[in-house]
C-alpha cells in the first residue's frame, strides 16, 4: 500500500459492540462494551484515533488494554443493538507507530467512551478524537492530543504535552517537559510545567500558569493572563484583560485594554498597554537589560531596588499637566516649555541598562524599594 | 399652564426618550385625545428629521472666534476700575475672573501668570512644603491652582484643586463597598478590573443584586474572560429562572464555543448521563431549555457543542429537530 503503512504486524480488526457483544441496561441507557488488549514494544509510540471521550490510565508491563463503551437510549434491547452495531476497531503499525483506530457509530446519539491503559514503556501517546473530552490522569511519556471539541484534563505527565481543543477548557496539573496548547475558546490553566510553555486561546478565555521551568508564551484573544513564576522569559499578549507576572527572566507583555503588573528578575522588560496602568517591580539583585514601558492610557509605576544600577529616561506627554514623580534625587525632571512633554532622566547608582518610560495619559512614578 | 401647554413643553423630551415612564404615559394619554398636540408632535418630529439630515462641518476657527466674542463682551460689561486700588488688588483682579474694569495688558499678563503658576505649581507640588511633600505617592493626583493670595503670616496662600485617589476599605457586606463593586463590575474601560471584581462578587451571588450584575456581565461583557468568570459565579444558582434565561442566551448567541460548552454544562447540571432514571422515562428539563437546544441544533456549527446538545435532548427523550 502506498498509504505509508509499512507493516501490518497486528491486524487485529473487529467490530464494536455488535450483535455478539453484550448489551446491558444502565440507568437510562443501553450500554455495549468490548475490551481488548495488545502488546507494545519499549519506547514506542502509540496513536489512538477515535470519536468520543478518551480516558487514559497508567498501566504496567507491555500490554495496552482498552475498553470501548458505547451508550444509547433506546426503547428495546434489539433497537439498542441495532443502533450500536456497525463500528470497527483496528490495530496497525504505521511508520513505526502503533495505531489503535476506533471507528464508532458516528451518529450523535451514540456516546462512545474509550478507556485505555497505557504501560510506561510507551514514550509517546498521540490521541486524535473527532469530538469529545480527553482525560489523562498520569502518564510517563509525552502527549500529543487533538480533539475537535471537548475539555482536556491532564494530571501528572512525565514528558512534554502538545494539545488542541476545538472548544473547551484545558487544565494541566504537572508536566516534566514543554507544553504547547491551543483552545479555540475556554480557559487554560497550567499548574506546574517542567519546560517552556506556549498557550493560545483563539477566541477568548483566561490563561493561568502557576509555575514554568522555561519561557512562557501566552496569547489570548480576550482574557486575563496570569503567570506566577517563570524560569525564563514571559511573552504575553491579550486583546483585552490584564497581564500579571509574578517573576520572570525578561518580560514582553502587551495588553490592548487592561493593566500590566509584573515582577522581573532579569532580562529586558518590554511592556505596553493601550488602556490601563503598568506596575513593574524589579526584584532585588535583578540583572535587567534595556527595557521599555509604554502606557497610552494609564499610570506607570516602577519599583526599583535601592542598590540597582540603571539609567532612567522618562517622557510624559499627558496633555493636562504631565507629571513624573521620582523618589530618586539622581533623576532630574526637566522643566519644560508649555505644552511640551515632561522629561526626566538620570543615572541611579552610577547608571546601567536604560529604562525607557513613556506615558501619554497618566503619571509616571519611580519608587524606591 | 393648561394641559396642552404642559404637554407641548414635554414633546422635545419625549422625542429624545428622556421622559420618565409615568410622564410618557401621561403625554401619550393626552395625545390620544388632542389633535392639535399630535400635530405639534409631528412638526417637532419633522424638525428632528430635518436636523438629522443636515450635516454641518463647523469651521476650525469657530471656537477661537467664539472665545474672542465672549472676551469682548465680558470686557465691555465690566465697570471701570478705581485708580486708587492697591497693586495687590489689581494683581488679584487680573488673576481672577472678578469684574475689575479694563487694563487689557494687565489681564493678559495676569492670565499668563496664572497659567505659569498653574504649571509650575503642578510640577513643584510634591516639593513645595511640608504638607505636600509629606503626602504619599498614592495621595498625589492631578492638581490645578485655583487661586493665589496673601497669607496671614505675610506669605502666599495657594488654593489647589486636586483629583486624588482614595483608598476605601471594608467588608463585603458593607453597603458602600458593594455599591462600588457593582459599579466596577461594569467599568467599560478595564476588563481586568471587571474580572477581578466579578471574582469577588462570585462569593456573594446569593443576593439578587449581585446575581443581576453577574448576569449582566455574562450577557453583555465583551470580554470572554470576564464572561467565563461570571458564569463560574452563577453555577450554584442555575435553577433560578433569570440565570437559566441568561445561559440560554449564551448558548444561542455567544461567539465563543468554550462559553457555549459551559452553558450546556450548567443548563443540564443534574442531568448526569449516568442518572439512574427508569428505562424509557424522560428526565425533567423545562420546555424552554429543550426548545433552546433544538434551536441550537439548527444553528450550531461546532461539532462538540452540537454533540453535547444532541445528547441532552436524547436524554430527555426530545427530538433534535424543530417543527
Amino acid at each position: 500500500m502506498k498509504l505509508g503503512i509499512t507493516t501490518l504486524a497486528m491486524a487485529a480488526a473487529g467490530v464494536l459492540a455488535a450483535q455478539e457483544a453484550p448489551v446491558v441496561r444502565e440507568g437510562a441507557y443501553w450500554v455495549g462494551s468490548i475490551s481488548d488488549s495488545f502488546a507494545i514494544g519499549p519506547q514506542s509510540s502509540l496513536q489512538v484515533s477515535t470519536r468520543g471521550t478518551v480516558v487514559v490510565k497508567r498501566g504496567s508491563g507491555d500490554q495496552v488494554a482498552y475498553r470501548i463503551r458505547q451508550r444509547v437510549r433506546a426503547a428495546t434491547e434489539d433497537r439498542a443493538r441495532a443502533m450500536l452495531g456497525g463500528g470497527a476497531k483496528q490495530v496497525t503499525r504505521l511508520r513505526g507507530r502503533t495505531v489503535l483506530a476506533i471507528q464508532p457509530i458516528s451518529a450523535d446519539n451514540v456516546k462512545t467512551d474509550l478507556e485505555i491503559t497505557v504501560p510506561s514503556q510507551v514514550s509517546m501517546l498521540i490521541i486524535r478524537t473527532e469530538v469529545g473530552e480527553i482525560d489523562v490522569a498520569e502518564f510517563d511519556g509525552g502527549l500529543d492530543l487533538t480533539t475537535g471539541g471537548g475539555e482536556i484534563q491532564l494530571g501528572k505527565i512525565g514528558g512534554s504535552v502538545q494539545c488542541f481543543s476545538g472548544a473547551g477548557q484545558v487544565a494541566i496539573e504537572k508536566t516534566g517537559g514543554a507544553i504547547k496548547c491551543t483552545t479555540v475558546g475556554g480557559n487554560i490553566a497550567v499548574r506546574d510545567a517542567g519546560g517552556p510553555v506556549a498557550l493560545s486561546n483563539q477566541l477568548g478565555g483566561n490563561i493561568r500558569v502557576d509555575k514554568a521551568a522555561g519561557d512562557v508564551r501566552a496569547h489570548s484573544a480576550q482574557g486575563m493572563i496570569e503567570v506566577g513564576q517563570s524560569g525564563g522569559a514571559v511573552i504575553a499578549d491579550t486583546q483585552g484583560g490584564f497581564i500579571q507576572v509574578g517573576s520572570a527572566r525578561g518580560i514582553q507583555a502587551e495588553s490592548a485594554a487592561g493593566m500590566v503588573r509584573v515582577k522581573n528578575d532579569a532580562g529586558a522588560m518590554n511592556l505596553a498597554t493601550m488602556a490601563g496602568n503598568i506596575l513593574a517591580e524589579l526584584l532585588g539583585g535583578a540583572r535587567i537589560q534595556d527595557s521599555s514601558l509604554v502606557a497610552s492610557g494609564g499610570d506607570i509605576t516602577v519599583l526599583i531596588p535601592s542598590n540597582l544600577a540603571m539609567t532612567v529616561m522618562a517622557r510624559n506627554s499627558s496633555g493636562n499637566g504631565p507629571r513624573i514623580i521620582s523618589e530618586f534625587p539622581e533623576i532630574r525632571v526637566s522643566s519644560t516649555k508649555f505644552f511640551q512633554p515632561l522629561m526626566a532622566q538620570g543615572a541611579i547608582n552610577g547608571g546601567g541598562p536604560v529604562l525607557n518610560l513613556s506615558a501619554t495619559s497618566g503619571v509616571i512614578y519611580l519608587r524606591r524599594k | 399652564m393648561n394641559s396642552c401647554e404642559k404637554v407641548r413643553t414635554q414633546l422635545a423630551m419625549l422625542l429624545y426618550g428622556e421622559l420618565s415612564f409615568d410622564e410618557e404615559e401621561a403625554v401619550d394619554r393626552h395625545l390620544e385625545g388632542c389633535a392639535e398636540c399630535r400635530t405639534a408632535l409631528e412638526q417637532q418630529r419633522q424638525l428632528h428629521l430635518a436636523f438629522d439630515q443636515v450635516e454641518v462641518e463647523p469651521p476650525a476657527s469657530l471656537l477661537w472666534e467664539s472665545r474672542q466674542r465672549l472676551q469682548q463682551q465680558v470686557a465691555e460689561e465690566r465697570p471701570p476700575i478705581s485708580s486708587r486700588r492697591g497693586w495687590w488688588d489689581q494683581l488679584i483682579d487680573s488673576l481672577t475672573l472678578r469684574p475689575s474694569g479694563n487694563g487689557g495688558w494687565l489681564k493678559t499678563a495676569g492670565a499668563l501668570a496664572l497659567l505659569t503658576i498653574g504649571f509650575v505649581g503642578a510640577r513643584m507640588a510634591p516639593n513645595l512644603g511640608p504638607q505636600i511633600s509629606g503626602m504619599s505617592l498614592a495621595d498625589a493626583g492631578a492638581q490645578r491652582v485655583r487661586s493665589v493670595g496673601p497669607a496671614a503670616n505675610g506669605g502666599i496662600q495657594i488654593v489647589l484643586d486636586e483629583t486624588r485617589q482614595r483608598v476605601v476599605s471594608g467588608q463585603l457586606d458593607d453597603q458602600n463597598i458593594q455599591v462600588l463593586l457593582l459599579s466596577a463590575a461594569k467599568d467599560p474601560f478595564d476588563p481586568g478590573l471587571r474580572y477581578e471584581t466579578v471574582g469577588i462578587l462570585n462569593d456573594r451571588a446569593q443576593t439578587s443584586e449581585v446575581r443581576d450584575t453577574l448576569i449582566y456581565a455574562l450577557e453583555h461583557d465583551e470580554n470572554a474572560g470576564v464572561r467565563l468568570k461570571a458564569m463560574d459565579g452563577l453555577r450554584p444558582f442555575v435553577t433560578q429562572p433569570e440565570v437559566r434565561k441568561a445561559l440560554t442566551g449564551v448558548l444561542l448567541s455567544d461567539g465563543n464555543p468554550g462559553m457555549r460548552t459551559q452553558a450546556i454544562d450548567l443548563l443540564t447540571q443534574g442531568l448526569g448521563e449516568s442518572t439512574n432514571s427508569l428505562p424509557g422515562k424522560a428526565l425533567d428539563l423545562d420546555r424552554d431549555i429543550i426548545g433552546t437546544l433544538q434551536e441550537l441544533m439548527n444553528s450550531e456549527n461546532n461539532a462538540y457543542v452540537r454533540q453535547r446538545g444532541q445528547r441532552v435532548l436524547q436524554l430527555v427523550n426530545a427530538s433534535a429537530e424543530t417543527y
